[in-house]
């Protein structure tokens, strides 16, 4: 074996590690942030296509569990963009099927409420509580301050408690 | 520091609604590929042309069939494939386009499969003696699968869908259509990157197919005792 057959059988045990420990948050990130399951099916699924494809570059990312989610949001812009050419275009009418891997814990409501809040409210929640990124790695993955990360994540917090209290829901 | 004892206080105010979103998200779990034990084929990227593969239904997933029919085989008639597909002439697809739409008002049929009117399909691969035609319009699409014997053309298979999205340009799906005898033929499709001219890949025996392509949207069927190479995709 030489020398870069060897490097690039390091590199893909390094990434299937990776892809193993990380898939279900990096998905849980990406289903919270698109609110959709299958767009977040084919986005998570296309973000670590390209994460394997640049992985020797990607391990010295601040975070790239933050890169691979933060890929699968844009991809799913970009390709809810296409979508909408394409329906105009080939008339195909989007309906998402029924989730099939959510079990019986999943509360629809307060997934439904973090919807709703503005994207990068919902980004740094995400990132903080489901990604479980630290605030220097949030910041420096979606190029923001340590200090927006906060008051992102402080206004996702209050908001949704308010409209989370507001559907009948007590926390306390 | 007062600002970030500010942060810490607000997040253990809200310690409450942070475990009930991660218990929520909990329940949440990726996908595992149906087809595969492995729910992520890895590949190694060869070139800048070569495609990232993902073994998946991610087409036929996201549709709800409807119906499928499977028609009367022409009795003692082997399946002829070739690995480049023929060009369909606008007049050709129209006549695909007429059988398969026939073949839903056929009287004779006793499966329940209420009759559609197709428009022009969006694509036909068309090799060997089969043809797959593609059809979507407004809340239907439909998989007509025809077999061509000189003039004669005699429908396979009709699947009818519904609903569904598209899957990322550059991500292969491969399906399968039934069609006779409990048979069923194998396909790629999907949507190829901007710019491409030509969509290639290998069959794990060797052989380097050519998909149908136009308007960005590739198709090809090929035997079901074949599989795709995952490494192989290239879009150029």
């Amino acid at each position: 074996m030489d020398i870069n057959t060897q490097k690039l059988e390091e590199s893909k045990i390094l990434f299937e590690d990776f892809y193993r420990a990380q898939r279900d948050r990096i998905f849980r990130t990406v289903f919270a942030t698109v609110g959709n399951f299958h767009d977040a099916e084919d986005a998570t699924a296309e973000a670590f296509v390209r994460a394997h494809a640049q992985w020797d570059s990607l391990q010295t990312h601040p975070s790239p569990s933050g890169w691979v989610a933060i890929t699968a949001k844009n991809i799913f812009i970009d390709s809810h963009r296409k979508a909408r050419r394409f329906q105009k275009k080939m008339m195909v009418l989007i309906e998402p099927e029924a989730a099939t891997n959510i079990d019986e814990g999943f509360d629809e409501a307060l997934h439904a409420t973090i919807s709703q809040l503005p994207m990068r409210q919902r980004e740094v929640l995400v990132f903080r509580i489901i990604l479980e990124l630290n605030s220097q790695e949030t910041a420096d993955t979606l190029g923001i301050s340590v200090g927006a990360v906060g008051a992102h994540l402080n206004r996702a917090l209050t908001t949704l408690r308010k409209k989370y209290t507001v559907q009948g829901k007590d926390l306390s | 520091m007062t600002q970030h004892n500010n942060q810490n206080s607000n997040r253990e105010a809200h310690d409450d609604l942070i475990s009930a979103i991660q218990q929520s998200y909990s329940a949440v779990t990726y996908p595992q590929n149906p087809r595969s034990s492995k729910d992520f084929v890895v590949v190694k990227p060869i070139s800048k042309n070569r495609a990232g593969f993902r073994v998946s239904f991610a087409l036929a997933a996201s549709f709800v069939v409807i119906a499928t029919v499977v028609f009367s085989a022409l009795p003692g008639s082997e399946t002829a494939w070739a690995a480049t597909p023929k060009t369909v002439s606008s007049e050709e697809s129209e006549r695909f386009r007429e059988v398969c739409e026939a073949a839903t008002h056929s009287e004779n049929d006793e499966e329940a499969l209420a009759p559609i009117n197709l428009t022009p399909p969006t694509l036909v691969d068309y090799r060997g003696d089969m043809a797959l035609s593609i059809f979507t319009q407004e809340g239907q699409n439909a998989i007509c699968v025809t077999r061509v014997e000189g003039d004669k053309l005699s429908v396979e298979s009709l699947t009818v869908m519904s609903g569904g999205q598209e899957s990322m340009p550059g991500v292969v799906a491969e399906s399968s259509v039934e069609r006779v005898n409990g048979d069923s033929i194998s396909y790629v499709s999907g949507f190829a990157p901007k710019g491409t001219t030509r969509v290639t890949f290998s069959l794990t025996d060797g052989t380097e197919v050519t998909a149908s392509l136009k308007d960005g949207f590739y198709v090809a069927w090929y035997p079901s005792d074949k599989r795709i190479d995952p490494q192989s995709v290239s879009f150029q």
